[in-house]
């Protein structure tokens, strides 16, 4: 994925147009949130007897798999907006309160993050 | 104009359902966690419930093991030298005037009442003595053999008609009954000891009280209540229920109650409690 982005930057959306790199941005969503929700997965699996509210896992997870999923959508018609100088602010109102969200959910991951919520290693 | 409302509000729209969704689908996911940690902390309590099933198996066993070894050293070596000492004392005896020869019979008695000690004590340590009399005569000869030491007195009485238990669970129960003569004998300074052993049809009633100074069960610390643990411990490792009722200044009562009928965790197969013998 990185090497891709590097090819993207230079030869497929090149930086210096000023294209936003949908090309890699989309995957990276798409693989983010397979990854959460892999680790949803994992944590069904192998649950540990902590409550799950104090974990900082799980809300840093939920974090990305909101971000995830909710930016796909953008991402993917982000430069649409551009070529068609689609100026609609509800755009812009969408990603402020997905960035609030997402740091609020971040925020709430760092708060939880003590050793004393840890168990069996996790 | 109408257009772009529409669309924005067909975004909106979708927007709510989708995170109404996500929402509903972390909700479900926390859920399903605790409902997972729930399973696992239950099967946690039943295997350890288990070990210490196991463990405590395992201690019994070592247990008898090593009273049997005391019991046959008892036996075969102590009493035997002691014998021989009787042996000796009376051939002495023979060739002294009556003054020296009166304390060398009385030696000859003590040594003789040393023997017969012994070998009480010997039976009373013995699986297989406790398994082929059966609970109810153990009992009896243990408390005629405390009896006689005069250190305190002890009454045995039996209701209903007596009825095996299998020989693990008696040898159990008979243990339990030393572990809280030993107690009252060690700790509570009490003079008398009654045992009550209630025989019914679907229910061993085993009572053991004593006049001591009695104690508080909630002071006691790890080292002086795990003799009374072990107590409760191998009265449910033999399906029954162990209580133990103390105040200070008012004696110990344990109750022991045993459904003869229900499938105890012991094996009661074989002659010795060893199972790998």
């Amino acid at each position: 994925m990185a090497l891709f982005a590097v090819v993207n930057a230079f030869y497929l959306q090149p930086y210096y147009n000023k294209i936003f790199p949908s090309y890699v941005m989309i995957p990276t969503v798409v693989l983010l949130a397979s990854f959460s929700l892999l680790l949803f997965k994992q944590m069904l699996l192998y649950p540990v007897q902590v409550n799950i509210i104090k974990q900082s896992v799980f809300w840093y997870n939920t974090a990305i798999l909101f971000f995830s999923t909710t930016m796909f959508l953008n991402f993917c018609l982000i430069n649409y907006y551009s070529e068609h100088n689609i100026n609609n602010p509800i755009v812009f109102y969408f990603w402020s309160f997905i960035e609030i969200v997402l740091n609020l959910l971040l925020g709430i991951s760092i708060l939880t993050d003590k050793k004393s919520t840890y168990a069996n290693g996790v | 104009m109408p257009t772009v409302y529409s669309d924005i509000g067909t975004a909106v729209l979708l927007t709510g359902v989708f995170f109404a969704f996500l929402t509903g689908s972390v909700i479900y996911f926390v859920v399903l966690y605790r409902n997972r940690q729930l399973k696992n902390k239950q099967e946690q309590e039943k295997l350890e419930a288990e070990f210490r099933q196991e463990l405590l198996q395992s201690q019994v066993e070592m247990q008898e093991q090593t009273l049997e070894h005391i019991s046959k050293e008892i036996h075969d070596n102590i009493t035997q030298v002691l014998s021989f000492v009787k042996l000796s004392l009376g051939t002495i005896g023979n060739t002294l005037d009556d003054v020296k020869k009166a304390k060398i019979y009385e030696s000859r008695e003590l040594v003789a009442q040393t023997i017969t000690d012994l070998r009480d004590l010997s039976k009373s340590l013995s699986f297989e003595h406790i398994t082929s009399l059966g609970l109810s005569e153990t009992m009896q000869m243990e408390a005629d053999r405390i009896n006689k030491s005069g250190v305190i007195e002890v009454t045995f009485t039996q209701e209903g008609a007596a009825y095996s238990l299998g020989g693990q669970r008696e040898l159990v129960l008979f243990r339990i009954f030393q572990e809280a003569l030993n107690n009252a004998l060690k700790h509570s300074g009490a003079k008398h000891f009654k045992i009550l052993l209630q025989y019914h049809p679907d229910l061993l009633n085993l009572s053991l009280e004593d006049n001591g100074s009695g104690f508080s069960p909630k002071k006691l610390d790890s080292k002086t209540g795990s003799g009374l643990r072990n107590m409760e411990n191998r009265a449910v490792l033999i399906g029954g229920t162990a209580s133990i009722d103390s105040s200070p200044g008012n004696g110990c009562r344990i109750q022991i109650n045993l459904n003869p009928l229900k499938q105890q965790f012991i094996n009661d197969g074989g002659p010795h409690p060893n199972r790998f013998s």
